[in-house]
């Protein structure tokens, strides 16, 4: 990868084959030249024309390698546009000047991530560097450090076009002339991981590491490699040498990627206490919040264990530390924070909050390949998650009563709407998610490149074949052998047993899952499943009462969420006409006193001419609740509010 | 007619009906592609709409009733669904892929479930007499649904249309009337199409298809009459709304500076667009830039108070502005007591129409650049600006006004509002400031806590009152063309020289490459005060209630295309640089004829046309057998007459057609026909035939003069020859 020091050792070492110079750059100045009113754009010979502010020297009087001098200049004390121009009025100057072309690839591959332009200027940079200095291999030392530096780029570049065969044909080039670099291995080894060669990369980046490569980098490299190769212990010792390393360099290190990587590891082992503490680690750092990756990772996890507060908490912060830079632009993460927190607020019943969220991400994909992670994987994971959220508010507006007609059949057509799109966009994940992500690759539990919700994807898989996401399954658990990706599996062939209405099948698996998922760490799995059980059990059994006040105390909003009914009593002393009925229309299912832990009761009315209910849970004050409304169904609406949605302090709204 | 098998091609208007029913399959899959991805081809998903639309119209005219059509779809979804089920049961495990089958089925269905649906709708139009205005009900929920922000002046919605509107380079209120326009008009071709077709129907177990009656005149009629109802609608909503639309869309900030005359609106702004406005390109660093990451472009400023609002005041007064066209050159002076100033160079790109230049600051210079892409930007042009670049906090000292100004001038940036409450106000907010600058700040941190951004404010105002009081002395809701009226005049009470001025407010941080794309939703207003040995410096309300605000994220596919657009030319890198290298594909830039284009595409168009005509009239002259020579012939008369407007009714025979028109000219050709048909070597020389049809034209020559011109232009023939009816 190219960065920013690079470009700048790059563009000093330019300006060392360079002749001594007469003057530093300079501003150009604001007037144009005398008589000159029409340009031409696309001539890039004609557009800089301009005095220099200083009558002694001006970009007219100074050689093309002034220019390119005092580009390099530019370049390390971060005037990238100023650079740009004296580059471009360099090569106005002298058409053969190679040395502005590959400082200028420099600059639009490190300041603007325009690649395609990037890759043109430094092939030409490269024709006429052998047009000038004959093919390889030069003597002169100084042919050589040009040559490999050209080299260098032209492999970032290939490499950010996605052309792997040809970045390593690049690296092939540059190691066959007996150039060397600290980069070589760390850019060899990342090249080849892209090629699917892991063995063969991981023996590169060790070796780089015993022949002294960039030391944090190629650690880092190497640490990715034996994750990947199903290494994960000797993994996690490489990110501990590089997160020493990057720790040793002071202000200059940037040891959050280490340790984000190492929490990944441990998430996918899941070790969760030390992925947990190794993320809030990562995002303790200085550089803790130049990318949105530790604080997701850990904002998913958190969501997984149904820590929602924590996971709210984690997404604040992350917001807060990037506003300090005013300059970052927000699209390199909206997308993904709002899918975290869309899930968050799907999860504490703030369902509608929950869709807009989704919808937001959806839209911002457009903006998300240039960090580099595959846009497919948002498109799916958001796609599901909206689908799912779309859903959820079915199961809500069926859980609630209205006062008129108009509201029913306003209620109705959602309802429809909802249906229609949430099918359509489960569909389009699946084609994606076999189409263009090999096969669902992502299966793997708690891949971290993927941002899917674990815990509930077997919705949307059971919308695919039963055979074929069996031998999926079957081929997923033959190369998985972590004993708490288990569960997750039979809840995904639970949910393709339940779509096909096999219920003794999915009933079993369910259970199985609901006794084997670990407490707490699994608790969203865990959840899910209960709540797929529940919905088997007729509304009367124990089982069912039993699930329903576990789900109730610890993740109220999902039952709602899945269209259940939490059983509590009805003390009907004083309780206007038509309670009853309402109460049985939303969330609530009457049963007998003796059969339910709570109970709904009208209250003493304080203020006059509406209706006040009283929830009440014996022993669990928390879940105490008082509501008023001016109509029974506008008291049971706002009690069944209260009690199921969740309402998280967002600190940060976007 | 009653028959088993109908043929299709004998029933009037069944291809044209078929080809209207295909082309309304492509626009809603393509609509649908454009509103989101289907997954699978869209071209394949047309061709399946299409088949449902072709083969649907085939069995409607068989004996088949309504119930086994709904058994025929309902068992193709079913074998369908056995067939992969079987295919899952049997192969799924020897595919090299696990989810094969899955994929092939995902594809299948979306294709099925396309001719499903066009297969029950066209089935539904041939089958009952009330589908076309189930259709036309369905097409105006459609509208309605698709349409409905436009209530809110949001011109834009769907995103489509402000697309097509800005390549196009048309106002999207004209884009939206075109559009609509279009679709009314393919609506209205398409319902007299739709009600001239016969349908067929089954009775006794055999198919029936009753004669057709046709209307031409009232139909005319009618037609011509929903044409001016349209007509006239567009132009008075046109009229109407393209007045205020420029300023709601750019918030409440529109465009024109004619003296006494102010471009912003008090109205509700809730028209805010995203569609660009201009791209700027940086050619250098701004690093000193006071209000980073923020990019004040000045366009005009307002600095006459017309007892109403403030208004602007010609070239007597703010001198500082170029006021010129985007088109035209200007070079200024610079004012040397002004510092400090950094030189920037900007090149501007304008995607919109622009009455005013505009540029960072003062410009010194602006000059014409060329056009990169005449269809896409409306003209170029590069402003030479002295920047400011000192630091806000360093002028809270200085003082305020110009010494050098005459008292006119002076007095000028004084005009103060007759109301007395703006003064009262501003002494209460600045009673603890010392200097004009802290006054000035105390002011705008003031409106920054108290006022709530909005695009609605939805003031009642009258024609003569203020618009600023109901926001400032009533509920603060207002957007910048509030915040920047209330805080002149508040200055302006406190003897500090104010005065608002207009262009854009950008976001540097969304800028790449030094390029910047400008939205009508950047169109901004603010105040501006006179300090002394700085020039005119923007202070700005920042509310922190926050109520609507138009959409903010910059389109970065559309800034890297326009970008692309100024990229170095072949001079600097020949089109060979990339040769051999892959994954470097240029994206692919939407196609949007251009008028020339669309003229040519006319004018072969009309060639086609007339050649037609002339083959029809004039064919049988090239025949070389007898038969041929008769055939033709037949065809040139029958050819005029439908021109003419006397066509052969359905059903009628060539005979009785011959018989039925006045002067019966087509009759000795006819028998002529029928003789040639019908005898195995009719003595049939070429003269006597070139007779029979030199005849029957000059028969036809004698009709009225305005009849035979209108047959000269009449494209009936023509489309009955696309349509493959029989002569």
């Amino acid at each position: 990868m190219v960065t920013k020091n690079t470009l700048t050792k790059l563009a000093l070492s330019a300006l060392l084959t360079l002749t001594p110079l007469v003057s530093d750059a300079q501003a150009p100045s604001a007037t144009p030249p005398p008589g000159k009113t029409t340009l031409d754009p696309l001539d890039p010979f004609d557009i800089f024309s301009f005095d220099e502010l200083s009558p002694s020297t001006s970009d007219n009087d100074k050689t093309a390698d002034e220019l390119v001098r005092d580009a390099g200049r530019l370049l390390s004390t971060d005037r990238p546009l100023d650079a740009r121009t004296k580059l471009l009025k360099a090569i106005q100057k002298d058409p053969k000047a190679y040395r502005a072309y590959y400082l200028l690839a420099g600059y639009y591959i490190v300041h603007v991530g325009h690649y395609r332009l990037a890759l043109k200027y430094i092939k030409r940079a490269e024709a006429l560097f052998e047009e000038q200095h004959g093919k390889p291999p030069y003597a002169s030392q100084t042919l050589q450090m040009e040559h490999s530096n050209l080299i260098y780029y032209l492999s970032q570049v290939r490499l950010n076009l996605d052309n792997y065969q040809g970045a390593l044909d690049a690296l092939d080039d540059y190691y066959a002339l007996g150039y060397r670099g600290e980069w070589y291995a760390g850019s060899r080894a990342w090249i080849l991981m892209k090629l699917g060669r892991i063995p063969e990369a991981i023996k590169v980046a060790r070796q780089g590491i015993l022949a002294g490569a960039e030391e944090g980098r190629t650690l880092n490299m190497l640490g990715i490699l034996l994750s990947m190769n199903d290494q994960p212990q000797e993994s996690l010792e490489v990110f501990r040498q590089a997160i020493a390393n990057e720790l040793s360099m002071g202000r200059e290190g940037q040891p959050a990627t280490p340790l984000n990587n190492a929490g990944e590891v441990f998430k996918e082992l899941f070790e969760d206490e030390k992925a947990e503490s190794t993320f809030l680690r990562a995002t303790s750092m200085p550089d803790g919040c130049e990318h949105v990756l530790p604080s997701l990772n850990l904002t998913l996890l958190y969501i997984d264990q149904l820590k929602n507060e924590a996971a709210i908490s984690t997404m604040d912060s992350f917001q807060r530390c990037i506003a300090q830079f005013p300059l970052r632009n927000n699209e390199e993460h909206s997308a993904l924070v709002n899918l975290a927190r869309g899930r968050v607020d799907l999860h504490t019943g703030n369902v509608a909050r929950a869709i807009q969220r989704f919808e937001t991400a959806l839209q911002g994909t457009q903006w998300f390949g240039k960090i580099g992670t595959n846009q497919n994987d948002l498109v799916v994971a958001a796609s599901i998650s909206l689908g799912q959220a779309l859903l959820r508010q079915n199961n809500i507006l069926s859980l609630t009563p209205t006062e008129s007609w108009s509201e029913w059949t306003a209620q109705k057509k959602l309802a429809t709407s909802n249906s229609l799109r949430a099918w359509w966009l489960f569909r389009r994940a699946r084609q994606i998610l076999i189409d263009d992500l090999n096969d669902v690759e992502d299966l793997t539990i708690r891949n971290t490149d993927s941002l899917l919700e674990y815990p509930t994807l077997g919705e949307t898989l059971a919308g695919l074949s039963r055979s074929s996401l069996r031998r999926r399954l079957a081929k997923q658990r033959e190369i998985d052998h972590r004993p708490a990706a288990a569960p997750f599996y039979e809840a995904y062939a639970a949910e393709s047993e339940r779509n096909i209405l096999s219920s003794s099948a999915s009933n079993a698996a369910f259970d199985s899952v609901i006794q084997h998922s670990r407490d707490g760490t699994d608790g969203l799995l865990r959840t899910h499943a209960i709540l797929r059980r529940m919905a088997a059990l007729g509304q009367d059994s124990d089982t069912y009462r039993e699930f329903a006040y576990r789900i109730f105390y610890t993740a109220a909003p999902e039952l709602r969420n899945y269209g259940l009914r939490l059983p509590v009593s009805f003390d009907s002393t004083g309780a206007p006409w038509g309670l009853r009925s309402k109460i049985e229309s939303g969330p609530f299912l009457v049963v007998s006193g003796a059969r339910a832990v709570c109970s709904i009761a009208p209250a003493s009315n304080t203020t006059p001419d509406k209706i006040s209910l009283r929830f009440t849970c014996p022993g669990q004050a928390s879940k105490n609740k008082i509501v008023e409304g001016t109509s029974t169904t506008e008291a049971v609406n706002k009690l069944s509010d209260a009690l199921f949605r969740e309402e998280i302090r967002n600190v940060v709204t976007n | 007619m009653t028959n088993n098998a109908i043929q299709k091609r004998t029933i009037p208007w069944y291809r044209t009906i078929l080809a209207f029913r295909s082309l309304g399959v492509i626009v809603a899959i393509a609509t649908l592609q454009a509103l989101e991805p289907l997954g699978t081809s869209p071209i394949v998903i047309m061709v399946a709409g299409i088949l449902g639309v072709i083969l649907s119209s085939q069995v409607a005219h068989s004996r088949l009733t309504n119930l086994g059509f709904t058994l025929t779809l309902f068992t193709g979804w079913l074998a369908s669904a056995s067939i992969f089920w079987t295919l899952n049961a049997l192969f799924s495990g020897i595919t090299p892929h696990f989810f094969s089958l899955d994929r092939l089925s995902l594809h299948w269905h979306s294709c099925l479930l396309a001719t499903t649906i066009t297969a029950t709708m066209t089935w539904i139009f041939w089958r009952a007499r009330s589908a076309i205005t189930i259709e036309a009900l369905i097409l105006v929920a459609i509208s309605i649904l698709t349409f409905a922000g436009h209530r809110d002046f949001h011109f834009d919605r769907p995103k489509i249309i402000n697309s097509l509107a800005w390549r196009a380079g048309v106002p999207h209120l004209a884009m939206l009337l075109l559009i609509g326009t279009t679709s009314l008009a393919f609506a209205l071709v398409y319902l007299y199409i739709a009600s001239q077709a016969v349908r067929p129907s089954v009775e006794e177990g055999r198919v029936h298809v009753a004669k057709s009656k046709r209307r031409w005149i009232s139909t005319v009629l009618v037609l011509g009459f929903l044409g001016g109802i349209v007509y006239a609608t567009q132009a008075t909503l046109y009229t109407h709304y393209n007045s205020v639309m420029l300023a709601r869309v750019a918030n409440g900030v529109g465009m024109g500076d004619s003296m006494g005359v102010s471009p912003l609106s008090f109205q509700s702004a809730l028209g805010s667009t995203n569609q660009p406005a201009g791209l700027i390109r940086l050619e250098g660093d701004y690093s000193d830039n006071p209000f980073s990451p923020m990019l004040y472009l000045r366009e005009s400023a307002l600095s006459q108070f017309s007892g109403k609002e403030m208004v602007f005041s010609g070239r007597a007064f703010d001198t500082d502005l170029p006021v010129v066209s985007p088109r035209d050159t200007f070079t200024g002076k610079e004012d040397v007591d002004l510092g400090p100033r950094t030189p920037l160079i900007q090149s501007m790109y304008l995607l919109a129409d622009h009455d005013s230049a505009f540029a960072v600051d003062y410009p010194l210079s602006i000059v014409q650049l060329k056009n990169p892409n005449p269809s896409r930007f409306k003209s170029s042009y590069r402003a030479y600006s002295s920047a400011p670049a000192f630091k806000l906090s360093d002028l809270s000292t200085q003082e305020v006004g110009d010494p050098r100004w005459p008292p006119e001038i002076t007095a000028h940036y004084l005009q103060q509002h007759a109301d007395k409450r703006y003064k009262e106000l501003a002494l209460e907010i600045t009673k603890e400031a010392s200097t004009p600058v802290e006054k000035v700040l105390a002011i705008t941190n003031y409106l920054s806590r108290t006022a709530i951004y909005t695009l609605t404010p939805n003031h009642t105002v009258s024609q003569n009152e203020d618009p600023v009081a109901p926001f400032l002395f009533g509920d603060h809701r207002g957007y910048c063309v509030h915040f920047a009226h209330a805080i002149t005049y508040m200055l302006r009470a406190l003897n500090i020289p104010a005065r608002i001025g207009t262009g854009y407010l950008t976001d540097l941080s969304q800028a790449k490459d030094g390029h910047i794309l400008l939205r009508m939703s950047d169109r901004h207003a603010w105040a501006e005060v006179y300090i002394k040995g700085a020039g005119w410096v923007p202070f700005d309300v920042q509310p922190d209630q926050v109520e609507s605000h138009a959409d903010t994220q910059v389109d970065s596919k559309l800034l890297e295309e326009l970008m692309g657009n100024l990229e170095p030319g072949e001079e600097i890198l020949p089109p060979e640089t990339l040769h051999g290298e892959s994954g470097v594909e240029e994206p692919m830039a939407t196609w949007i004829p251009s008028r020339r284009t669309l003229l040519v595409i006319f004018f072969t168009i009309l060639v086609i046309c007339v050649g037609i005509k002339i083959v029809l009239r004039h064919g049988w002259r090239v025949a070389t057998t007898p038969r041929s020579r008769i055939r033709w012939g037949y065809i040139s008369v029958a050819s005029r007459l439908r021109d003419l407007g006397i066509t052969r009714h359905f059903g009628e025979t060539r005979s009785q057609f011959s018989q039925r028109i006045d002067q019966q000219p087509l009759e000795p050709l006819t028998q002529l026909a029928l003789l040639a048909s019908y005898s195995r070597s009719p003595e049939l020389s070429h003269d006597s035939i070139r007779k029979d049809i030199m005849g029957a034209h000059a028969a036809l020559d004698k009709l009225p003069r305005h009849r035979r011109a209108h047959a000269v232009i009449s494209t009936a023939s023509i489309t009955h020859l696309l349509g493959g009816g029989a002569w």
